[in-house]
């Protein structure tokens, strides 16, 4: 059988698999018939959608996994956080690239426990929670057919899964940037405009533009407003 | 509630028509922007919007304006999927057969629609196309579409994708090509949910 026809015959055992457990069986399956030994499937939203976090599937050592909720990495996951501002699959590596020091260790973390690379697919959608699943491998495919195809049987993956156990429908999420929450984050912390510029070596100027677009992403009317909205919309680490 | 525009309905339909060009400049041109080569100002009306074309068209009841609509073309005469963007089809031939058609230029009208609207707009619209098709005999249907309409898309009909993933410009978002199938069972399966979500 020829990768197109393998894959079709994947999507099709997904969408008529009765329970979740098939799903992940059937995904699983196939991802390890390819080379991947980890999988990973959760979703995206950010943590005020009382759905977010219900859909989450991994074969990751459990002590690997324990280690993630004690110190809580989502929030600051560059695969995580590139998945929120593409489509399109990328690496392990290409997140590690672009990732902060704290984003690197943690990318560093999962490979001590796991697999040296991965791929990572965020799923979007406009009508449900967005998602991803995260594939562990020490050689990644890199002809665009092999990644597309494994792309679609994610999707296919995490849509049936979102069929099977939801719906969990999309809320608008509320994104802050690195540095809106580095500064509401200051502000939480009882620090001026001044002291926050001093901290982040940036311009006064700069922290204050920083602290409005994210009181407008919030949509509060101060800085103690913005913290507290923050706070409760999963946005600081807490 | 949607209606069906054949060749033979187009005189009566003209006003909608009309609205429904407008409409999809408006929204593709103005909004997205798209560039359509061979269209007038104002006004969508390409090389695919011919005499074999189905639409179907939902208009506000209160308004009258049109605020959904999409194009239905036979695979059996030249579509976009198999002139513009045939790139798109890497995975098996170019469709072509008397019950598979192409749906494009589906359009669901924000600006006329408060967001209630939209929210109970959306499955209605999808429950009409498949009847549209089950009614004229089209067993499945290709279209070329984001990857996030793609994912929705297999939460709704049974979806295979035609090909691979690409930005249709540079820095664009990707799109994909695909196939559904519009079958009976699942038509009737919408139906049902409707009516229970209308009851609950």
């Amino acid at each position: 059988m020829d990768s197109v026809s393998e894959s079709y015959a994947a999507l099709e055992a997904i969408s008529n698999a009765a329970t979740p457990a098939e799903v992940v069986m059937i995904f699983t399956t196939y991802c390890t018939g390819i080379g991947f030994r980890t999988v990973n499937i959760g979703q995206l939203s950010a943590s005020q959608n009382p759905d977010a976090k219900k859909l989450q599937f991994s074969n990751m050592p459990k002590d690997y996994i324990q280690y993630r909720i004690a110190q809580n990495t989502s929030l600051h996951d560059p695969t995580l956080i590139m998945a929120r501002q593409t489509m399109l699959p990328f690496t392990w590596d290409k997140a590690y690239a672009h990732a902060d020091r704290l984003g690197r260790m943690i990318i560093d973390e999962c490979r001590s426990y796991t697999e040296s690379d991965g791929l990572f697919f965020p799923i979007h959608s406009h009508d449900f929670i967005s998602g991803f699943i995260s594939l562990g491998a020490d050689h990644i495919p890199d002809d665009p057919q092999s990644i597309s195809l494994l792309g679609f049987a994610a999707s296919a993956a995490y849509m049936r899964l979102n069929e099977l156990m939801g719906p969990y429908p999309r809320e608008e999420e509320i994104n802050l940037s690195a540095r809106e929450r580095d500064v509401i984050y200051a502000a939480s912390q009882g620090l001026t405009n001044k002291e926050a510029a001093r901290l982040l070596k940036i311009a006064p100027d700069t922290v204050k533009q920083y602290m409005s677009s994210a009181q407008r992403k919030l949509g509060a009317s101060d800085r103690a407003m913005a913290v507290a909205k923050a706070i409760s919309k999963g946005q600081l680490p807490y | 509630m949607a209606e069906v525009i054949r060749f033979e309905d187009r005189q009566a339909y003209a006003d909608t028509l009309q609205d429904m060009y407008e409409q999809r400049y408006d929204v593709f041109v103005n909004r997205m922007g798209w560039d359509i080569p061979g269209i007038e100002p104002n006004y969508d009306k390409d090389a695919f919007d011919t005499d074999e074309t189905l639409y179907l068209i939902e208009r506000h009841p209160n308004t009258g304006e049109v605020v959904a609509s999409a194009r239905f073309n036979p695979t059996t005469s030249p579509y976009m999927l198999s002139k513009v963007f045939k790139r798109y089809c890497q995975f098996e031939p170019i469709p072509r057969a008397p019950e598979i058609w192409e749906l494009s230029r589906l359009v669901y009208d924000w600006k006329r629609l408060s967001r209630d609207e939209l929210a109970d707009l959306r499955p209605r619209f999808r429950l009409a196309m498949i009847e549209c098709c089950v009614n004229e005999g089209i067993d499945a249907i290709v279209w070329l579409s984001s990857l996030q309409v793609y994912n929705n898309t297999l939460g709704i009909w049974p979806t295979r994708p035609l090909g691979i993933p690409m930005p249709y410009e540079e820095d664009g978002d990707a799109y994909v090509a695909a196939i559904s199938r519009m079958r009976r069972t699942d038509m009737l399966k919408m139906k049902l949910a409707l009516a229970e979500k209308h009851m609950s």
